[in-house]
């Protein structure tokens, strides 16, 4: 327990007693880390693996025949395949900017400010977190329609902007701030603003990472505003071309470019997780205050 | 000048809407208003013509229909919330577990932390249809195996069928761990190392420490992990409700109205899930801090003793009474 460690029993070097940690931690990191060697086996399959049955885990001989059969089926495209990986760009870098910015804001409001109506709204918002989005489709479809938005490049972003799952983690998170902090600094003069920017983020930096990672997985996979908004071709997204490729190639090779498209389009969701993820280990050690 | 006049209270009410705005616009326009007119079209026959959507009140239609006329989906409704009341259970557990591990010093925890926390990728990831699809989610060879077998058949028909389904999604039910073991691990960190000295002085053991001291600090967090769980698998694509209702949405014989209903109902059920797991474990304001629990358990305890014995003063009362009499 953490009473060990505050003994300092617990050696930083190996140490026998501490295998059965391993036992029960390793057996778990490979089943959560099997899917990311599974993608990249998929897409090395040649065609007669990828019909095997019962299908086969590893691949026994990698072939880059899928990623081949893409670059044939992106190169006789009809929009040249760099704009749509642009869309992507743009539309995915713009909203992770503005939700975590928002967000923050947001939460920052309804955990540390009193204002009326707060808690309402936190539950308003937790009551949202429940609701089946599938079914507001068409309701959202005639707000976008009667805002104007159809055909804008915007759709892509806006709708996607106030993310309630993003305001419930980082709330809760900056709820565990103590108060006494931010009193401190306002004692000391600091404005409001400052204090945001000096205490409340820093302090949150692994909750709003989190909702760094998954807005970025909700931005750069979604292909409903380029599905139901947009109609024409060249404001659509990546993610849309890549489902294109894999529901309209119904025929034997498509499962295969079906495996190379899901590489393709996990490989930058992986950078993020990897490149977020360690701000969100690293700054949680840092935040225990008192 | 103006600035003196305005009290401090509403001050702080201008300052704390005006960082709330932006967030809630989008919110209001893009989340509120669909839901309420869902809400609205669930009372709605809504057909979808060239011209636009037409509808047509017709009171609780819908819902009737749901429940009364629908052979399949209040049994998907129950299925699914033996599933969930089974699934939450695993992942917070779990979450748990690895948070205290994690929390230790050990070799290559950064390792692990990562991949632990792996999961959120995945999961809201598009491959995670792939896995799905290839049955990479049950435990392998779990439904050959003659042990697990002889036990479901043994199980009453409800019970084995929960039981399979739970079998058959085991993996996945740990890749919804990713965000709960992180909340838990930043919760982990919070807790006051001095109280852990407090507890050992007083020859507490490491078990006793994880029930007296550990649990109860992270009871909020866990509180929160609970909604964070049931929300995230019970809004997750390929849930069977979810799929249901998407599927009569652009049925010309049920439509918008039909499934609009039915998504009421399924929010309605996951709100009786939620308050369940309250019940179970709710938030309480002083588990925050152990010492003050504990204060309050002994208070309650002596209370109970005052109770019973005022309860056998009165029996003796009686009973002396009925001796006089």
């Amino acid at each position: 327990m953490a009473s060990i460690q505050g003994k300092k029993m617990n050696p930083s070097r190996f140490h026998p007693s501490q295998i059965k940690f391993y036992v029960i931690l390793i057996p778990m990191a490979i089943l959560t880390g099997l899917p990311i060697v599974f993608i990249f086996s998929q897409a090395l399959k040649p065609l007669n693996e990828l019909y095997l049955y019962p299908p086969r885990f590893f691949v026994s001989h990698p072939s880059l025949s899928s990623f081949r059969k893409l670059l044939e089926a992106m190169n006789s495209s009809d929009v040249p395949i760099y704009r749509y990986f642009f869309n992507s760009i743009v539309s995915t870098l713009l909203t992770v900017l503005c939700t975590v910015g928002i967000t923050a804001c947001a939460g920052y409001a309804l955990s540390k400010k009193n204002f009326r109506a707060k808690n309402l709204i936190f539950g308003i918002n937790t009551m949202a977190l429940m609701f089946v989005g599938a079914a507001v489709k068409i309701p959202k479809y005639l707000i976008v329609y009667g805002t104007g938005m159809i055909d804008k490049f915007a759709v892509h972003i806006i709708p996607a902007l106030a993310m309630p799952v993003g305001l419930f983690l980082v709330k809760q998170f900056m709820d565990q701030i103590p108060n006494e902090l931010l009193e401190a600094a306002k004692i000391d003069g600091a404005t409001d603003w400052y204090t945001f920017r000096k205490i409340v983020v820093p302090l949150s930096k692994s909750s709003l990472a989190t909702v760094v990672i998954l807005t970025f997985q909700t931005a750069w996979n979604t292909i409903e505003a380029s599905e139901l908004y947009l109609n024409h071709d060249n404001q659509k997204t990546f993610a849309y071309y890549m489902s294109t490729l894999t529901t309209t190639g119904n025929d034997v090779a498509g499962i295969g470019m079906a495996a190379a498209a899901t590489l393709i389009m996990f490989i930058p969701n992986l950078i993020i997780f990897i490149v977020m993820q360690n701000n969100v280990m690293s700054t949680m050690a840092h935040s225990g205050i008192k | 000048m103006s600035k003196g006049r305005i009290s401090r209270s509403t001050r702080n009410n201008i300052r704390g809407w005006l960082c709330e705005v932006p967030w809630l616009i989008g919110f209001a326009v893009f989340t509120l208003y669909p839901i309420a007119s869902t809400l609205k079209m669930s009372f709605d026959s809504v057909v979808i013509s060239a011209t636009g959507l037409v509808t047509e009140p017709v009171g609780i239609d819908n819902y009737r229909k749901a429940f009364l006329g629908d052979v399949t989906f209040p049994k998907i409704l129950l299925n699914y919330v033996g599933e969930i009341v089974l699934q939450v259970p695993i992942v917070i557990v779990f979450a748990i577990a690895v948070a205290l591990i994690l929390s230790k010093e050990i070799r290559g925890r950064g390792i692990f932390r990562t991949l632990f926390f792996l999961p959120v990728i995945i999961i809201s990831g598009p491959i995670i249809d792939k896995f799905i699809d290839m049955g990479m989610m049950a435990i392998q060879g779990a439904d050959t195996n003659t042990v697990i077998k002889s036990v479901l058949d043994m199980l009453p028909e409800t019970a084995g069928g929960l039981l399979k389904t739970l079998i058959d999604s085991f993996v996945m039910t740990l890749w919804f761990s990713g965000v709960q073991i992180l909340l838990l691990l930043s919760a982990l960190q919070k807790i006051d190392k001095p109280m852990y000295e407090a507890a050992y002085m007083d020859g507490a053991s490491g078990w006793e420490c994880f029930w007296k001291v550990t649990l109860p600090n992270l009871r909020s967090m866990i509180v929160i992990c609970i909604i964070y769980t049931i929300v995230t698998i019970s809004t997750f694509d390929t849930n069977e409700v979810i799929t249901t209702i998407q599927g009569n949405m652009f049925q010309t014989s049920l439509g918008l109205g039909y499934s609009s209903a039915q998504a009421w109902i399924y929010f309605v059920v996951l709100l009786l899930v939620i308050g369940f797991f309250m019940l179970l474990y709710g938030p309480r304001k002083e588990a925050i801090y152990g010492n003050t629990k504990a204060a309050k358990l002994e208070l309650k305890r002596a209370r109970r003793l005052k109770k019973a014995q005022d309860r056998n003063l009165k029996k003796l009362y009686r009973e002396s009474k009925r001796y006089r009499d």
